[in-house]
């Protein structure tokens, strides 16, 4: 009961994380897509990338969300509050580091300095992910929050 | 009508060239290029959105220019029947050829590879001697009134950030941003030599860039194999095939989709459309939008069928289905336009595919029964007198609605509609046709009139054997051409639409409309040929076609270029086609037959 309680938790928690980016994306406020970017570092194909990075998310995020257990565990407990200020953390974490090593650990995706490829076409992040559109860290940064806020409410 | 070309005339631009542009696209968007290898019209990512390069309505919209220095000499053409088009350059120094096109998706077993949103690929290779490849892109997005942040990102070439969307241009030639914004590059080649620009598009995902070089090479061959394969489905064999084809692949540029998905209407297919619009005018509505779509693809639907592209046209007429409205007829499209265009064209081709399947499935019978169920409730109304100052129907629309009924009649009679009286449809398509005998032929002028009542001729009275309102070879239709001939024939054998609207140049579309005519019985074959030939005169030497032209200098107005005077071109070839087989048919019967008439007649 409790591990399928923590993946309904995480699984709840990544759809919102999800939604909020799709938001952005519908709103033409980013052209960030995760399950896109996901999906694509495991095949070329445009169907099967989409597929593969929706689950791969999904996958992704339930391994985030024991790192978050763990967090709460260490600190005495969980609230909308402490699950937000790690989203926050987890946000900043992704656009100062996370966004200029991609290039480097995504199979798919070219470089400033090595240029697009056969193998290598997706346009990189760049700096805080403001490839992707001004409104990137934005977005980002709200989805983590909410990833971060559910967690902590239900966990709590 | 159909897809977003600009709005310019002559007049507005003078020595504009319009006719002298090649139209490359891949069925989503498309650009056109001048000769002098400068696309000056493209619009990203859909025919309807703003333009991205805009320069031919404004020089200061923004353009994009591939060629060599000093060229002297430059010979275009499409590459067989592919939208990819080669210009060969000469200057004094070398030879270059370039290739423009929108690539085509590489797929594989598992589906479309990941590939840009959208994309104009221009490759340059020298043939001989040595060439200076000159490259210059000004990006300024919706006529220069939308923020775009230039920037160069290293080997992933220049960037043009723009509030929602990124446009990338990789180029194998350096290149370098000015301090008015404009990229510019020079190369030099020599022979055997080649290099790649590629402009991508990017607005709902990240990017995906071309990485050019062999890539490019195969993103060519790629294509040109994709259209030979799709241009081969053709049947036609006859007189006419090149200008066919193209006209098939104009057609299929500005309403398909190359990689087999559904064919997508341009959004916004009535002038003024968004992205030719002035700031301040407003936009036509979605209705009367779809409604100018659906007229038009109902007809390219029938030109498809024609040459039996049965799967597009399948495609296309599910398409329309889905967007047509069920009160055309009484509340027309929305906007000023009379709605009996879209619906009759509508009934029109459904009536071709049950005729062709035997069948209607469950939506495009709900669909029609709608429609018919207007058409008979705004019937009533018409018999009725019309209200003080309501004008009066053009010949055509009524025309249109009497065909609507006919076909509607014909489906019910093959079992299809079984929710509508045929005897109300029936007693409408009588009264229809009682009404435009007696108030649109003028005996006197021995003719069908533009309108009832008024004394003056449209040549789009020409369709109403087409729409099978009458006979060719009746004496009222007779009548009827020869006073378009004296009244609406333009210098070098053009044909304006009506005598007042003579100014706006001449129609293309309406002498294919006069060749069908006397193709279907109107005249000798002698006399249709002749007409026919002299329309495909004011085609491009790329074989397109606008929607007028200046009579007197060929050159194009208006929209260009224009799928309905295609679809006319088709229409035309085929119904001619068809003639000149039944005469050669009849010759040899007259060559073999026995006895001989004459012998009989001898002593």
């Amino acid at each position: 009961v409790i591990l399928f309680y923590g993946f309904a938790v995480s699984a709840l928690a990544t759809a919102a994380f999800g939604a909020i980016l799709a938001g952005g994306q519908a709103l033409q406020l980013t052209r960030l897509s995760l399950p896109y970017l996901l999906g694509s570092a495991l095949t070329p194909r445009q169907q099967r990338a989409a597929a593969l990075g929706h689950l791969l998310h999904l996958a992704i995020g339930t391994v985030f969300s024991l790192f978050y257990l763990a967090a709460f565990v260490g600190l005495g407990g969980a609230s909308v509050w402490s699950g937000a200020a790690g989203g926050a953390l987890h946000a900043a974490v992704v656009l100062l580091v996370g966004a200029p090593v991609l290039p480097a650990l995504h199979l798919g995706m070219a470089s400033e300095a090595g240029g697009a490829t056969e193998r290598r076409r997706i346009e990189p992040p760049g700096p805080l992910a403001l490839h992707y559109g001004a409104g990137t860290p934005v977005v980002l940064f709200a989805a983590h929050l909410a990833y971060g806020g559910i967690l902590g409410l239900l966990y709590s | 009508m159909p897809a977003q070309l600009p709005r310019v005339t002559a007049a507005r631009r003078p020595g504009l060239g319009l006719r002298e542009h090649a139209l490359v696209g891949d069925g989503r968007s498309v650009a056109l290029i001048s000769d002098r290898g400068t696309v000056d019209w493209l619009c990203w990512p859909d025919f309807d959105s703003p333009p991205l390069l805009g320069a031919l309505r404004d020089p200061r919209a923004g353009r994009f220019h591939v060629s060599i220095a000093g060229a002297t000499r430059i010979e275009r053409h499409y590459a067989g029947h592919t939208p990819v088009l080669e210009t060969r350059y000469a200057s004094e120094s070398g030879v270059a050829l370039v290739h423009d096109f929108m690539p085509v998706e590489l797929e594989v077993a598992g589906g479309p590879l990941l590939a840009p949103e959208r994309e104009l690929l221009r490759l340059v290779r020298c043939e001989r001697g040595a060439v200076e490849v000159v490259v210059e892109l000004a990006v300024k997005p919706d006529y220069h009134s939308a923020p775009v942040r230039v920037r160069h990102a290293g080997r992933l070439g220049v960037r043009f950030e723009m509030p929602d969307a990124l446009l990338a241009l990789a180029s194998e030639v350096p290149l370098e941003i000015g301090d008015d914004g404009v990229v510019r590059g020079r190369m030099r080649l020599i022979a055997g030599d080649s290099v790649g620009t590629s402009l991508v598009f990017a607005r709902r995902w990240p990017a995906v860039l071309s990485p050019l070089g062999l890539h490019a090479r195969e993103a060519l061959a790629h294509t040109i194999r994709w259209w030979t394969d799709w241009s081969s489905r053709v049947w036609y064999a006859g007189p006419w095939r090149d200008q066919v084809l193209q006209s098939a692949l104009c057609l299929k540029l500005l309403f398909g989709s190359p990689a087999g998905a559904a064919w997508a209407p341009p959004r916004d297919p009535v002038a003024p459309e968004p992205s030719r619009r002035s700031p301040g005018t407003p936009r036509p509505g979605p209705a009367q939008r779809a409604a100018s779509w659906l007229g038009d693809g109902a007809l390219i639907a029938r030109a498809l069928y024609g040459l039996g592209f049965d799967r597009e046209a399948d495609r296309l007429l599910a398409r329309l289905l889905d967007q047509s409205r069920p009160r055309w007829f009484s509340r027309g499209t929305g906007g000023s336009r009379d709605g009996a265009e879209p619906a009759t064209e509508l009934i029109d081709a459904m009536t071709q595919l049950a005729r062709r399947r035997g069948q209607l499935d469950r939506k495009a019978r709900r669909t029609l029964t709608r429609l018919g169920r207007d058409l008979l409730s705004e019937g009533a109304s018409r018999s009725r007198p019309p209200r003080p100052g309501a004008g009066r129907p053009d010949t055509i629309q009524s025309v249109l609605r009497w065909a609507a009924a006919d076909r509607l009649l014909l489906l019910r009679a093959a079992g299809h509609l079984d929710q509508l009286r045929a005897v109300d449809l029936a007693r409408l398509r009588d009264h229809l046709r009682a009404e435009i005998q007696r108030d649109s032929f003028s005996p006197a002028r021995h003719s069908y009139l533009a309108r009832p009542g008024e004394d003056s001729v449209s040549a789009r009275l020409l369709l109403l054997p087409w729409y099978g309102f009458d006979l060719a070879t009746s004496d009222r239709m007779r009548g009827t051409w020869d006073r378009i001939q004296a009244e609406l024939g333009a210098p070098g054998g053009g044909f304006y639409e009506e005598a007042a609207t003579a100014g706006r140049g001449a129609v293309a579309a309406a002498g294919f409309w006069a060749a069908e005519y006397l193709a279907m019985g109107g005249g000798a074959v002698e006399e249709a040929l002749g007409v026919f030939e002299s329309q495909l005169q004011f085609a491009s030497n790329l074989g397109l076609l606008g929607e007028r032209l200046d009579p007197w200098s060929g050159a194009a107005l208006d929209r260009f270029p224009f799928a309905g005077s295609h679809v006319g071109l088709i229409n035309a070839a085929l119904t001619l086609s068809r003639r000149l087989e039944q005469e050669e048919w009849r010759g040899h019967r007259r060559t073999f037959e026995w006895p001989p008439a004459q012998a009989e007649a001898g002593p």
